[in-house]
């Protein structure tokens, strides 16, 4: 009974955060962009930040399935399915927040196929997400084919080779050229420097694996799906506490290099993480490090305190991702010009959320019914 | 056939096919994703002479007018500064506008060639093919493109009457012949849409219009001390080949990289005063 109404207010707070998200988007669309909060000195605002969030946790979730099958661990296939759908779904999200963020998203849908330029890292990063999402979706048709025809051994081979192959292609061909659309840029400082291009990529990581780990508490506390046994759970500890102390370790780094540069766009970018962004330094900072000290104890790396971390971990990482986007194009380009602060207007948070409440409503509703058997492949 | 010859004829299909195979890897690309190369006939650059600048704006002005340009967007702007403590005090007024750089930046992020280069040298956008993703926006270096978040002159647009009896805007318009805007230039749609879509971006084009008809861009035109100087880098009688060789000029952010082709005279105050 209490799951039920649980589940009841669940979907209606989904459902209401979705309505919002279409009103506000139906607005921006008759209105313009004049309804958010981007400017001249700030074009990219918070759905980009939204974005490369999205974006690291679809690429990152592919970790799952290239430890099951590259060091045959079996005991975490029960997260398989999660982990593909995740990537799916996510990878979904990050392209309706660029959607919501393009001016003419009809016209960018021809990019790169009937529109291009081979010189601009979109090329790239947009032919990547084609062959990302076939990647993910081939990889999904062949677990629901191989859940009722379990013997199949065609979809087998290719699940097999696809796990393989999926996070190989996530961070060269998808993580690593989204960030290269950052650390590309020479006009903004605070985005042109090479630690960008490894935080980035690890950030993804850690998020994804954060995220799994929570799915997999609300599966076995809410759902009593137990699908991780002690080993999983003990490894799954083991890789965020090593993902955790990497994403730390270039945190700290770049904090450095950004303090000792005497730049003065470096300065600037220190003054702006240190002043008008400090809650959301500090979260990035802290709740990595707190999670990190959690991860290391024995006890953090179990069932439930590891959940704990594992939100740490997703704050910290959004809080990094809103912080590189915005703090990046708020250091001025010229010595002593005004600081042009940007804040997110309630268009773009509400269609962030209603993006958000969209991905978290499809991946719970096909998860449910591929486990349950409601959704199937099977030849008649 | 024996087991030899068998195994040589496989040899030499398979070395076939990974030659062929080799080949149309290299090759394919090369032709699928051959991007238009421009050829220049012309550098065409501005020279700015501070020392003539007096900072009346007017360039800013005339420049909105030749271009249809909305409220809140400057295709021509400035930068101005005030530096020291009295008596010691100096103030720099820099006439700023898109350097149509050589490196381009927004040329070469653009996804699809909407910003490109013209045979002049003039960095030029195309609406039609604008996404609105404004990744030129966030590669430029000097902040000199603007993107049309909202509906375009708004405000010449609106149908209602502010009293009753009295005209809206929509009307006054039309009663002066304008084309959205009452100041509408048509000239300015004979290369670019005269008023920008919403949704794109929009930056200097060196009046590309003009340029086509062998006149210098407006605000050369109409500067009234003459501090704006327009030619061809390439023609060593230009008047700009002339100035660059008599005096060393200033570029914006030169250590970018982007090669502007903007340069800057004859600062004011020689003798700089530092905080």
């Amino acid at each position: 009974m209490m799951s039920n109404i649980k589940n009841v207010l669940w979907y209606t707070l989904l459902i209401s955060l979705l309505a919002i998200g279409i009103y506000s988007a139906f607005m921006q669309v008759t209105q313009g962009h004049i309804i958010t909060g981007i400017s001249k000195q700030v074009p990219w605002g918070v759905y980009i930040a939204a974005f490369t969030f999205f974006i690291g946790i679809s690429t990152g979730s592919t970790l799952i399935g290239f430890i099951i099958y590259v060091f045959k661990r079996d005991d975490l296939k029960s997260l398989e399915l999660r982990a593909v759908m995740l990537g799916l779904v996510t990878l979904i999200g990050a392209l309706l927040c660029l959607i919501s963020d393009v001016g003419n998203p009809l016209r960018m849908l021809k990019v790169p196929f009937l529109m291009r330029n081979t010189s601009s890292v979109f090329f790239f990063t947009s032919l990547s997400y084609y062959t990302f999402g076939t990647i993910l979706l081939v990889q999904l048709i062949s677990i629901v084919k191989l859940k009722s025809d379990p013997e199949n051994e065609k979809f087998k081979k290719t699940l097999r080779w696809l796990s393989i192959i999926a996070f190989p292609v996530a961070m060269g061909i998808v993580l690593v050229p989204d960030g290269a659309l950052f650390s590309f840029v020479k006009a903004r400082e605070f985005w042109n420097r090479p630690l960008l291009l490894p935080h980035f990529a690890n950030a993804g990581l850690v998020s994804a694996m954060g995220i799994l780990i929570i799915f997999a508490f609300i599966s076995e506390k809410i759902e009593n799906r137990k699908l991780l046994n002690d080993a999983s759970k003990s490894l799954m500890g083991y890789l965020l506490v090593f993902l955790v102390a990497g994403v730390l370790f270039l945190d700290l780094f770049d904090i450095l290099v950004l303090n000792y540069s005497e730049k003065p766009e470096g300065m600037e970018a220190w003054k702006l993480l240190t002043g008008r962004h400090l809650f959301l330094f500090a979260l990035n900072i802290l709740g990595l490090f707190l999670a990190f000290l959690i991860l290391l104890t024995k006890k953090g790396r179990t069932f439930p305190n590891m959940t704990i971390p594992a939100i740490l971990i997703v704050f910290a990482i959004s809080a990094y991702r809103y912080n590189l986007i915005i703090v990046g194009q708020e250091v001025p380009l010229f010595a002593g010009e005004h600081i042009l602060n940007y804040s997110a207007s309630f268009t773009e948070i509400s269609i962030c959320s209603g993006i958000t409440a969209l991905v978290l409503l499809v991946y719970r509703l096909v998860i449910r019914r591929i486990e349950n058997g409601k959704i199937s492949l099977s030849e008649a | 056939m024996t087991n030899k010859n068998l195994k040589t004829d496989k040899r030499r299909d398979f070395l076939k096919k990974a030659g062929l195979g080799l080949l149309t890897a290299i090759g394919l690309p090369k032709i699928v994703f051959a991007s238009k190369k421009t050829v220049l006939k012309k550098r065409l650059a501005m020279v700015i002479d501070l020392q003539k600048c007096t900072g009346c704006g007017a360039c800013t002005i005339v420049c909105k007018n030749e271009n249809n340009v909305d409220d809140g967007i400057l295709w021509a702007n400035k930068m101005s500064q005030t530096v020291g403590k009295f008596p010691n005090v100096r103030y720099d007024y820099i006439p700023t506008l898109c350097n149509h750089c050589e490196k381009a930046p927004c040329v070469k992020v653009c996804p699809t060639q909407a910003m490109h280069k013209d045979n002049n040298g003039i960095t030029m956008h195309d609406t039609k093919k604008c996404v609105g993703c404004r990744y030129c926006m966030v590669a430029c270096p000097y902040k000199v493109i603007s993107f049309n978040a909202g509906t375009p002159h708004k405000r010449w647009r609106n149908d209602k009457t502010p009293i009753p009896g009295a005209s809206s805007a929509k009307e006054l318009n039309g009663k002066v012949g304008g084309n959205v805007i009452p100041y509408y230039n048509p000239e300015r749609a004979e290369t670019y849409a005269g008023i920008r879509p919403i949704n794109a971006v929009e930056k200097c084009l060196f009046c590309d219009h003009l340029v086509k008809k062998g006149e210098d861009p407006r605000c050369v035109q109409r500067c009234p001390s003459k501090a704006r100087i327009f030619g061809d880098l390439n023609d060593p009688n230009s008047k700009v080949v002339k100035l660059l060789g008599k005096y060393t000029p200033i570029k914006l952010k030169e250590h970018m990289g982007t090669m502007p082709k903007v340069f800057y005279i004859r600062s004011f105050n020689p003798s700089k005063h530092h905080l």
